[in-house]
């Protein structure tokens, strides 16, 4: 893991809203090829997080880079290689499957975006859909129509804000598979998520965030989800992790 | 900025003609509007007539604020226009493609809602001026466009985004306005030149586009 490059790199990156500290300091190294689950109760400053990689929100302080390329608004070649998937769905909801798909195939200049498109309408089981209007998807639907149009640009880093939220469990199973899928492929996940169980198929490495600070980072390679989950309530309930009881500390760097 | 403003451009004349909801909604209010002026007003007078293309470009101007207040609505839904803030692409040409779009429905709901306008104030074109209402007509919608979509985007991310707009756009627009009163004025007949108007119409659309382009970055932080 030591010799993957960097897919993303942030240092002491603080978001206040007004008095409140929405992040405060935060470091995160992400090699590319780690799939990082990245729980915390509401307001813990997840989506706040997301949204700075993602150059959404432009007046912070600290610094984030995606390969090595600095995330600043008006810059754009770090958004060449992220996929985003946000709370919300980022669809046109009156345009079809495939024209959604088609549109930000062309927005981020895919020379095939024709092929793109329909590959991913078989990869995200959307062909029989190919022509409904994207309101009249099923949440599901919608969802892994999210994921394809985060995907159809070929991104090596996904940024997901709770993407299991609203699904049921089969296609909880088939985020999970792509997410699998996508890193043994040789890309980069950073998702927030409440569910530990269904992160746990997919993510290499679970990190908590509790009130702007990261209080836990492990591998999820030997450790239970059951003893996590146990951990995760101390932060949910009591606060524990952030004070250094009951739960594993943050890791170093990396 | 060419080929994102070709592929937004795209994107929004294919759900209008989906949904059909920005020219709809400026159709209806400006015919009702046209009608609520003609029996209000007995518009079959020739004193009237001459007042005629100003009636036309008040109706005009607030149907045009709830097309073009649409304009954004459908970038807020389901959050897609941060996903188009997202992708590597400059604001300038996400600008023009929104511009172009919603200056074409503007000059739609002109030419379909003109032969009601004729009707209901039994106006009349003199025959070598065609061309001059022609031009009121690309020049007023460009000029609108320019203006709306900017501050259509900027009104989106207010907490009171339909009052903002109107309240931002509405006086912005006077000198364009007046000069298309004008313009169109000239067109039937009302008065016997308009020089001063295009220039000041053409000026004010290259003026507006131009700012429009260099700051609409601005206009889509949130």
């Amino acid at each position: 893991m030591t010799g993957s490059p960097v897919a993303l790199a942030c240092r002491g990156l603080t978001k206040r809203y007004g008095r409140v500290a929405a992040l405060r300091s935060v470091d995160l190294t992400v090699p590319a090829g780690e799939c990082v689950a990245l729980f915390g109760r509401n307001g813990a400053g997840k989506t706040t997080m997301l949204q700075i990689i993602g150059s959404l929100i432009g007046s912070y302080e600290g610094s984030a880079e995606i390969f090595g390329h600095r995330v600043k608004r008006g810059e754009t070649e770090h958004r060449r290689h992220v996929g985003l998937v946000l709370h919300d769905t980022c669809l046109y909801m009156d345009l079809s499957v495939l024209e959604n798909l088609r549109f930000f195939g062309r927005l981020y200049g895919v020379q095939d975006y024709e092929a793109r498109a329909r590959e991913l309408l078989v990869q995200f089981d959307l062909e029989s859909r190919g022509h409904s209007i994207a309101r009249e998807l099923s949440r599901g639907m919608k969802q892994r129509l999210a994921l394809a149009r985060a995907l159809v640009h070929g991104p090596r880093l996904l940024l997901l804000d709770e993407p299991y939220t609203g699904l049921d469990e089969p296609s909880s199973q088939a985020l999970s598979s792509m997410l699998e899928r996508f890193v043994r492929e040789g890309g980069t996940v950073l998702m927030s998520t409440h569910d530990v169980e269904r992160a746990f198929d997919s993510a290499t490495r679970a990190v908590i965030l509790d009130q702007g600070v990261i209080t836990f980072d492990q591998p999820t390679k030997g450790l239970d989800a059951a003893t996590f989950r146990h951990a995760y309530w101390n932060v949910l309930f009591t606060g524990r992790a952030r004070s250094g009881s009951g739960a594993a500390p943050a890791r170093a760097e990396g | 900025m060419l080929r994102t403003a070709n592929v937004i451009l795209w994107k929004d004349l294919r759900i209008e003609m989906r949904t059909r909801d920005a020219i709809g909604a400026a159709l209806v209010f400006s015919l009702l509007t046209l009608v609520i002026f003609n029996f209000a007003l007995n518009a079959n007078t020739p004193e009237l007539r001459r007042l005629a293309s100003g009636f036309f470009w008040v109706a005009f101007a607030f149907s045009g604020t709830l097309s073009l207040a649409r304009s954004f609505a459908l970038e807020k839904e389901s959050g897609a226009g941060r996903a188009l803030v997202f992708a590597p692409v400059d604001a300038a040409g996400v600008y023009l493609g929104k511009f172009l779009a919603n200056a074409f429905f503007l000059l739609v709901t002109q030419v379909v809602v003109l032969p009601a306008f004729i009707i209901f104030f039994d106006a009349s074109i003199v025959a070598d001026r065609w061309w001059a209402l022609v031009a009121s007509f690309l020049l007023g919608s460009i000029g609108f466009g320019a203006v709306g979509t900017l501050f259509s985007a900027i009104a989106s991310n207010t907490r009171m985004r339909e009052l903002m707009l109107p309240l931002l756009f509405l006086p912005v627009t006077v000198p364009a306005l007046i000069a298309a009163v004008e313009t169109t004025s000239f067109a039937l007949g009302a008065s016997d030149t308009a020089g001063f108007w295009f220039r000041l119409l053409i000026v004010y659309d290259v003026v507006f586009v131009t700012v429009s382009l260099l700051i609409f970055e601005y206009a889509l932080e949130e």
